[in-house]
């Protein structure tokens, strides 16, 4: 009876709706724009990869660090070496396995699962339904019982959504790749590259069933740390605020333990460990338990189970011993300076404080600007060689190819065509027993020193011929410039980070209607002078402003960041100077561009704002308030 | 200044909730008496314009109120059934910004809404959240709002539900102090509300208009049908079957059951007793 409850409630039923056509539309987008490839000979290559995992093991366990007897390196290594020895006798199968690769790779199934649970817990607590609370506790059966049913209930709902969630990806990477997944199903999981270091043998139908269930148990208990919260503390801002902290201390926990540190298991035993994505299934990983080296699978099992049966015996248990409360009104920091704040404002500062303090909009935007903070990166270094001899390059060079750059580059291709003949001499010399194997090994090791320098060069003759294409076919002068920048800049696609605040906004659009639809109000709102189209307009005014500012926010971060990593520069230069933007048939320089660019994005998101602004104004036309 | 229906129909799917009512209101207090689901809120929804009429004319001094629209809307006040708030704003800032919608300029909107804080006994209330206001209190607030712009009509629906028999004396005394040149409509199933301030009374069932008149009028029309009944508790229920039953009043003598009958009761001994309005609704509804 209990889950029935979930689909009853219409606004839940709604937005589950929303959250599951949301998700199809994403995955069939994600699955479209993120290309999964055949890894060329890796079904050759399996067994030596494996050798080689076994070989680092016996070369590790000379080392006298790890030699000690009852210490966890040396049973880690020991256990390593065990379970990947059972994984000689497995002969992978070559198929289409692209389906199965993009399937495991979309996380954004992950966070829609979540979402859909969030969904059916605040359906399933009584929140704001004192007298409900009451009448419950007074009947036979509306204790413990009752409480026992909603967890059941909960528990229905996680596996109903894995499935309907899950599912629904699973069939569209299928229809997308054409991957034939019933005669897949057989074939050994370490079929897959990204389930090389799987050391069970388990068929992929097998290692499908058991991710189903892995992540309804995540599911599961991810519902009931939030029901619990909900359950025990009983008011929802303080609520929300206490599982807003333990989301960040788990995001932190799993960012800053080392792996080899003694509190591994708060890294892997994490929940945005599962949720981020599925390297849950693919990493081989051995937790430190007491000094003996155990399988996160193993590890994360019992504590879930542990963990599942505390809440859900704590909850009964709270439902059969303790009076039903009255849920505690969250007195706001600063409520009375809020309440004279309300004193001063005019028809606009109280649209924005009942969007941003009533409807709790403040806290939407501080998580997008965590969101937009943390995307930005400004950690993030230079690390690649080939990026800095780039970057360098790029500095001393900007703008029009010179003479200069061109002899840079003539004499890096000289030496590197050298290089590459003495290889090739070297192999022909050392097939032909001229030269031993240490004279061999020397040329190869000369030759891969030099590897980024190959790379770079390529990537720079890239640009070079490109620039020169530039001036044959369109008469356009264009510049060396920093495409590392500027492709950043100029992303070419959707990311997450861009649905994230798409959808923030979406919330903030849906809050202002929200805010008239439960404070009753808007009877007579509609009968004010001013109650109608004018209100509507300052809502409208007030969420293009909040947009704007936050747009300019996210994109002065990402640019920053850019800034930082980067810099800024060649500005001026033609804007087709960028490949990616080759297609532009005017002429104009990167700063205008950027301009229009940004300004279109704008535009675009408003028009997006400004539609769902208008059907939810025509749905509260029709459905009369 | 004459408010007029004319002809107001409504269906919600099949349900007709109003069949073709017309008024027209006057300056003065009117009563909406009817059971639920009547048709009493649907027909201050549509004079309030916040759903669309089928069929029917709404008309203010001889214009329609949709073509009127913000001046039409700038004389009207309106207390809805549902107290609508938004919980964690101040009483004055709810005020205050109900007056900003309402078109008052700010100073006019400050000395309006200490007035009316002052009026109804909510000035020490100023700075409380309105989710701490006791039910009664926030009765007034509601009413409160609806007279900020001193509106030509005041339309009331259900003013004193959920309130303590104190409260409920103070509302209607001040609907009745305040009703001198302004239309105010009244939307009740609570006739003692109505039966000492209205002018004029208008009984509502299945969209329709059954009855209306003054009260005197209308008791004057049931006087020769409400009887008293002295009988033994062992017949109460079966007056109850065989009558339309007002009161039942336990006395030491026995029973004392008033009745509204068309005919005098047989078999029965009876005396004839005052009518009030309370008869009039059963008398009209339970028939």
């Amino acid at each position: 009876m209990e889950w029935k409850t979930v689909i009853r409630k219409r606004f839940i039923r709604n937005m589950l709706l929303a959250v599951f056509c949301i998700h199809w539309f994403a995955c069939i987008y994600w699955f479209l724009e993120n290309k999964a490839v055949q890894e060329k000979g890796y079904i050759n290559r399996y067994h030596q990869n494996i050798e080689a995992v076994l070989q680092q093991s016996d070369s590790m366990n000379q080392i006298s660090i790890f030699k000690v007897a009852h210490g966890f390196s040396k049973r880690n290594i020991e256990k390593t070496a065990d379970d990947y020895k059972k994984l000689l006798k497995i002969e992978p199968v070559s198929f289409g396995y692209q389906g199965l690769i993009a399937f495991f790779r979309c996380n954004l199934v992950h966070f829609f699962g979540v979402l859909s649970v969030l969904l059916a817990v605040i359906a399933l607590t009584d929140r704001n339904a004192v007298g409900l609370k009451h009448m419950a506790y007074a009947a036979r059966d509306g204790r413990g019982r009752r409480i026992f049913r909603k967890l059941l209930a909960i528990i229905l709902w996680c596996m109903a959504v894995t499935a309907a969630l899950y599912g629904s990806a699973f069939f569209i990477s299928g229809c997308i790749y054409g991957t034939d997944y019933f005669s897949a199903l057989q074939y050994p999981v370490q079929s897959i590259p990204i389930f090389m270091d799987v050391t069970y043998g388990l068929s992929i139908g097998e290692f499908l069933l058991l991710f189903l269930l892995y992540r309804c148990m995540f599911l599961v208990i991810t519902a009931l740390i939030v029901w619990s919260v909900y359950y025990f503390i009983d008011n929802v801002i303080i609520g929300t605020a206490v599982l807003g902290a333990m989301a960040l201390a788990e995001v932190l926990l799993y960012s800053v333990i080392k792996v080899n540190s003694l509190f591994c298991i708060l890294k892997y035993c994490n929940l945005w460990y599962q949720i981020k994505d599925n390297s849950f299934f693919s990493e081989y990983v051995n937790l430190n338990f007491f000094s003996y080296p155990v399988t996160k699978e193993l590890i994360s099992t019992a504590i879930i189970i542990i963990v599942c049966m505390i809440l859900a015996f704590c909850s009964i248990m709270k439902a059969v011993i303790t009076y039903p409360s009255v849920s505690r009104r969250f007195k706001m920091p600063f409520s009375s300076l809020l309440l004279l704040l309300q004193e001063r404002l005019n028809s606009m500062g109280f649209e924005a404080y009942k969007l941003l303090v009533s409807q709790k909009g403040i806290l939407l935007l501080l998580a997008l600007l965590f969101v937009f903070i943390k995307q930005a990166d400004f950690t993030d270094v230079i690390e690649s060689g080939v990026q800095e001899m780039y970057c360098s390059f790029i500095e001393r060079y900007e703008g029009v190819p010179t003479d200069a750059s061109e002899q840079e580059l003539g004499q890096l291709g000289s030496f590197l065509d050298a290089l590459a003949k003495e290889y090739e001499q070297a192999v022909s010399d050392y097939e032909a027993g001229k030269i031993d194997d240490k004279a061999y090994e020397e040329i190869q090791y000369k030759c891969s020193a030099y590897q980024t320098e190959q790379i770079f060069y390529r990537e720079i003759m890239v640009q070079r011929d490109y620039l020169k294409s530039l001036q044959e076919k369109r008469g356009m002068d264009g510049w060396y410039i920093n495409l590392y920048c500027y492709n950043r800049l100029f992303k070419n696609r959707l990311d997450l980070q861009d649905f994230v605040f798409a959808a923030g906004m979406l919330l903030l659009v849906f809050g202002a209607f929200w805010e008239e639809k439960i404070s009753r109000a808007d009877a007579v709102l509609r009968l004010c002078k001013y109650g109608r189209r004018e209100l509507d307009r300052k809502k409208a005014i007030l969420l293009i402003g909040i947009t704007v500012i936050m747009f300019a926010v996210e994109n002065v971060l990402e640019a920053a960041s850019i800034y930082k990593l980067y810099g800024i520069s060649g500005l001026f230069a033609p804007v087709q100077s960028i490949p990616r933007l080759s297609a532009v048939f005017f002429r104009c320089n990167i700063l205008q561009f950027m301009v229009l660019f940004f300004f279109l994005k704008l535009a675009v998101l408003l028009l997006l704002l400004l539609s769902a602004f208008g059907i939810l104004k025509i749905i509260r036309k029709k459905t009369g308030r | 200044m004459q408010l007029m229906v004319q002809n107001l129909k409504k269906d919600y799917g099949k349900t007709h909730a109003l069949s073709g009512i017309s008024i027209t209101f006057t300056p003065g207090l009117y009563g909406l008496l009817g059971p639920n689901g009547a048709g009493k809120s649907t027909l201050i929804n549509l004079i309030t314009d916040n759903i669309a009429r089928q069929e029917g004319e709404i008309l203010f001094d001889g214009t329609d109120i949709k073509t009127l629209g913000k001046s039409y809307r700038a004389v009207v006040g309106y207390m809805p059934q549902t107290q609508g708030f938004y919980n964690d704003f101040s009483v004055y800032a709810f005020l205050m910004y109900i007056s900003r919608l309402k078109g008052l300029k700010k100073e006019k909107a400050k000395e309006r809404s200490f007035e009316l804080m002052e009026a109804f006994h909510l000035q020490d209330k100023r700075r409380v959240r309105i989710d701490g206001l006791s039910g009664g209190m926030k009765q007034r607030l509601m009413l409160a709002q609806a007279l900020l712009n001193d509106p030509k009509i005041l339309i009331l629906d259900e003013p004193t539900a959920g309130v303590d028999p104190q409260e409920r004396i103070r509302i209607r005394n001040y609907i009745s102090m305040i009703a001198e040149g302004r239309i105010v409509i009244v939307a009740t199933h609570i006739v003692s509300d109505v039966e000492a301030i209205a002018n004029e009374i208008y009984l509502i069932g299945n969209g329709k208009v059954i009855k209306n008149g003054t009260p005197g009028q209308l008791i004057q029309d049931v006087s020769e049908k409400v009887y008293d009944i002295s009988a033994d508790y062992d017949k109460l229920k079966e007056i109850q079957e065989k009558y339309i039953v007002s009161n039942i009043n336990s006395r030491e003598d026995g029973v004392h059951i008033k009745i509204v009958a068309d005919t005098p009761p047989e078999g029965y001994d009876y005396s004839r007793c005052p009518a009030n309005l309370e008869d009039v609704y059963l008398d009209t509804f339970s028939s």
